[in-house]
């Protein structure tokens, strides 16, 4: 073998090592980028005692206290359940338009204490990020004597609402 | 020449092949990461005694005492403090958890958590974390792990760095 192919042999070998090693660092860095973002939380809506959890996601923004109302009525079982959650989500929504940022907490307390078709079909349900802990603190203390339900809602997790599956 | 071309041919496709299997694995091991939990309210009243523990980070402190009763928090890792005036005890954590990964940390099989869990009786003992927000992603895994231990569960969120708190009448939390 001449001198001339052993040197062409080496580079190539050599510079197919560094493409390996670069892919490998490449694709280390997509994998831990991934890692941990992609948890996928699945809330299973049930009923309980004939009502249905009506989603409210406890957060903060701009160092104010917020609510997010979640209208997406897809976990409900039946049509005239789904239409409900629609009517009392255009009624919690307008009022919350009428309302400052401000006095959001005041307005939603007030409307789960007192909106009848609310309480007819729902309990409210509270999904609380990790800057909404002192919402809820707010929001608890004025619903001690109502039945209410709480989960934690991670950073960074996608979370889906639906239907129950019956799975324990 | 043509024997470069085919090195670097296979070479590519063995790349290909490599990032193809790493991708499979990953989105399998999403998959895996797939929390299942149900939305219902949480119970009023509970008979059996409560047993809480802090939850932060991935580190679960235990708070009840398990050798004095007379004592609202452990005294191995918290201080406390009676406030008589308004009848409420605020318990100070002392102990730095992330120093110490081998007893507090949620995966260490060493923990006082594993060793607390071993002495606690499901059939008496209804477990409640109280969770700052850094363990909100933990908590969904720790609770799953106790109710497969037997374990009735409660969770009660607490703002980072605040102390815990409990009235004279302890803190009431439900089951959900």
């Amino acid at each position: 073998m001449k001198k001339d192919e052993i040197n062409a042999d080496v580079i190539t070998d050599m510079s197919l090592g560094i493409l390996g090693i670069l892919t490998l660092v490449l694709l280390l860095f997509i994998l831990s980028t991934v890692r941990g973002v992609k948890v996928n939380l699945k809330i299973e809506a049930e009923s309980f005692e004939g009502k249905y959890p009506f989603f409210f996601i406890c957060s903060r923004e701009r160092d104010i206290d917020v609510f997010k109302v979640w209208c997406n009525s897809k976990y409900l079982p039946q049509e005239d359940e789904k239409e409900q959650l629609i009517k009392v989500c255009k009624e919690l929504q307008s009022l919350l338009k009428k309302t400052t940022l401000n006095n959001q907490v005041h307005t939603v307390i007030s409307f789960i204490k007192t909106n009848k078709s609310f309480n007819e079909h729902f309990f409210p349900f509270f999904l609380i990020e990790p800057r909404g802990v002192h919402i809820f603190y707010k929001i608890e203390r004025e619903l001690q004597h109502k039945t209410i339900g709480y989960l934690p809602l991670p950073k960074n997790i996608n979370f889906v609402i639906s239907r129950e599956t019956g799975r324990k | 020449m043509n024997k470069i071309l085919t090195d670097i041919a296979l070479s590519i496709i063995g790349i290909f092949i490599l990032i193809i299997i790493l991708l499979l694995l990953t989105t399998s091991s999403i998959d895996n990461f797939l929390l299942i939990v149900k939305a219902l309210p949480k119970e009023r009243f509970e008979k059996k005694s409560f047993f809480y523990f802090e939850l932060v980070d991935h580190y679960v402190i235990p708070v009840t005492p398990i050798n004095s009763p007379n004592k609202i928090c452990e005294p191995l890792f918290y201080q406390a403090i009676f406030l008589k005036d308004f009848n409420v005890t605020l318990c100070y954590r002392k102990v730095k958890p992330h120093l110490n990964e081998d007893l507090f940390s949620v995966f260490s099989l060493n923990s006082y958590f594993s060793k607390y869990i071993k002495k606690l009786d499901p059939d008496k003992v209804y477990i409640v974390l109280l969770t700052r927000p850094s363990g909100f992603k933990q908590f969904y895994e720790v609770r799953e792990f106790l109710r497969k231990k037997g374990f009735d569960v409660g969770w009660y969120p607490y703002e980072e760095n605040t102390a815990l708190r409990f009235s004279r009448f302890g803190r009431k939390v439900g089951i959900q």
